[in-house]
């Protein structure tokens, strides 16, 4: 049996290949958002500061986007034959989809998002507050990723993973505060802001907004990581179980 | 004109064909018009900006399904000696394409036109006609990037990595000029889509935010996509076909 530090070091291996590609892809679209969208919609709403309200979030909101996206990656490395390999490694495939999601994170959320996290410095957030945004973005990731790795394994017909990982993250970002203040959302429609207020995913960007304030107790930080290593347990058993045939 | 035709139809008939691609992209783009448009528009101080925000999303919409056509030119430089041996020159099936993936963008962003229509009687025609300029202009765009990198597929998501955010971003689709940043403004009078994007606005009644002239607006953006489309359209022809590579 190998280690977790090999489960990285064959997580980075498959990885690596595409960083470039991901940093390049990405950069450029999250520094014009801030620098150009946000900005100037910043100069347009006058009742809260919309930078310093965005910025905390974004990190979640890529967490989001990049988690659900692992469904469509796990067709992906099927088609590849990549999940063969993973099958075959000598390691419990819970500590290598681990190794790979946090890989994954690293490389394509938190390096392209070095510039957000450069600009909340420069606006006053203290670097440990940067800190436990950047973790509770992981975590988010983590648990999203697990989810999606276990859809897409499940789900073996393309389209239909497209559809159902589309609406998924679509709907977790719309309904939750990423982008608005929840009473925006309620001047509209009380019934949106009921779905809003059920949505997992407000308590998490409302927390990483006190983070950034400097209001945030730990107790969130705490209890996310049993969600996420109950997620993962939970999918890697549905991977092993179905995956192993599918493949 | 029959061959247009026949490839424009087959071309979008293989996109729509995809009715589960479709409906992801159609819950998203609906989701975002329906729900964050309409809450960011309570708390934006410009007079129906949930109206500004829906056209605005289906011609960033436009810009990016445009920009697809791309990525799969590049994917198809290793069927490059089947494509040769076509019966259709390389330009006609380029602006062929090119105007089929314009048809294409008009049923991905339905959604938000449909949204439109129940904000202002006049705006799904216009949305329509801002949607159908955008995706050309993408369009355009990415077919002379692809061959800027020699249609190789992972050097084109490098530069439409970067290429596309500056043209879906500098642009007054989501704000108005007079809000953006000094910088910002500069880099929007230097992108052409913020010309189709103003006079759209100006027409659909944004006449208090759009400063100057909607018709010289409309102009300039028309020459600059028909001068975009023709360049793109005769060099894709001469490039596959060995032309300039010789």
């Amino acid at each position: 049996m190998i280690g977790v530090r090999e489960a990285f070091t064959a997580a980075v291996r498959l990885q690596r290949k595409y960083l470039v590609f991901g940093i390049a892809e990405m950069v450029p679209a999250v520094v014009l958002d801030v620098a150009a969208v946000y900005a100037s919609l910043a100069n347009m709403i006058t009742v809260i500061n919309y930078v310093t309200f965005i910025l905390p979030a974004v990190p979640v909101m890529y967490a989001v986007t990049e988690g659900v996206f692992f469904a469509r990656l796990a067709h992906w490395l099927r088609e590849d034959l990549i999940l063969h390999y993973i099958f075959e490694l000598p390691i419990s495939t819970e500590v290598f989809t681990s190794a790979y999601i946090l890989v994954d994170c690293a490389f394509f959320i938190h390096l392209p998002l070095v510039p957000i996290y450069g600009i909340m410095y420069y606006l006053g957030v203290k670097p440990l507050d940067i800190l436990a945004i950047a973790v509770v973005a992981t975590l988010v990731h983590f648990t999203l990723a697990s989810i999606g790795w276990a859809l897409g394994v499940l789900i073996r017909e393309w389209h239909t993973s497209l559809v159902i990982t589309g609406a998924l993250a679509a709907a977790l970002t719309v309904f939750s505060p990423i982008t608005y203040p929840p009473s925006a959302l309620m001047k509209v429609s009380p019934h949106a802001y009921a779905v809003m207020a059920s949505n997992p995913l407000t308590m998490v960007v409302n927390y990483a907004r006190a983070l950034a304030r400097g209001e945030a107790g730990p107790h969130l930080i705490l209890a996310m990581p049993l969600a996420a290593v109950a997620t993962s347990l939970l999918s890697n058993y549905v991977v092993d179980k179905v995956g192993r045939e599918s493949v | 004109m029959r061959p247009y035709i026949a490839l424009m139809s087959l071309y979008v008939l293989n996109r729509v064909k995809t009715v589960k691609a479709l409906a992801a992209f159609w819950i998203e783009v609906g989701l975002q018009a329906a729900v964050y448009g309409a809450a960011l528009s309570a708390i934006v101080d410009v007079k129906n900006y949930h109206l500004y925000y829906v056209t605005g999303l289906a011609m960033v919409s436009a810009l990016d399904v445009g920009s697809w056509l791309g990525y799969q030119m590049a994917w198809e430089r290793f069927w490059e000696q089947y494509l040769l041996t076509l019966p259709t020159r390389h330009s006609v099936l380029a602006l062929a394409r090119i105007l089929s993936w314009s048809a294409v963008s008009l049923i991905y962003t339905l959604p938000a036109v449909v949204i439109a229509g129940v904000l202002s009687p006049a705006a799904p025609l216009l949305s329509m006609g801002a949607i159908a300029l955008s995706s050309l202009m993408s369009s355009s765009v990415m077919t002379l990037a692809v061959l800027v990198v020699k249609l190789n597929p992972r050097k084109i998501q490098l530069v439409g990595g970067l290429v596309m955010p500056l043209i879906t971003r500098f642009t007054t689709a989501y704000y108005v000029r007079g809000a953006a940043p000094p910088y910002v403004k500069v880099a929007a009078s230097l992108n052409p889509h913020t010309y189709l994007s103003d006079a759209v606005r100006y027409f659909m009644g944004f006449k208090d935010v759009v400063t100057g002239d909607p018709y010289l607006m409309i102009a300039l953006a028309l020459a600059f996509t028909t001068w975009l489309l023709t360049t793109a359209v005769v060099a894709y022809g001469r490039y596959v076909e060995g032309v300039v590579r010789k």
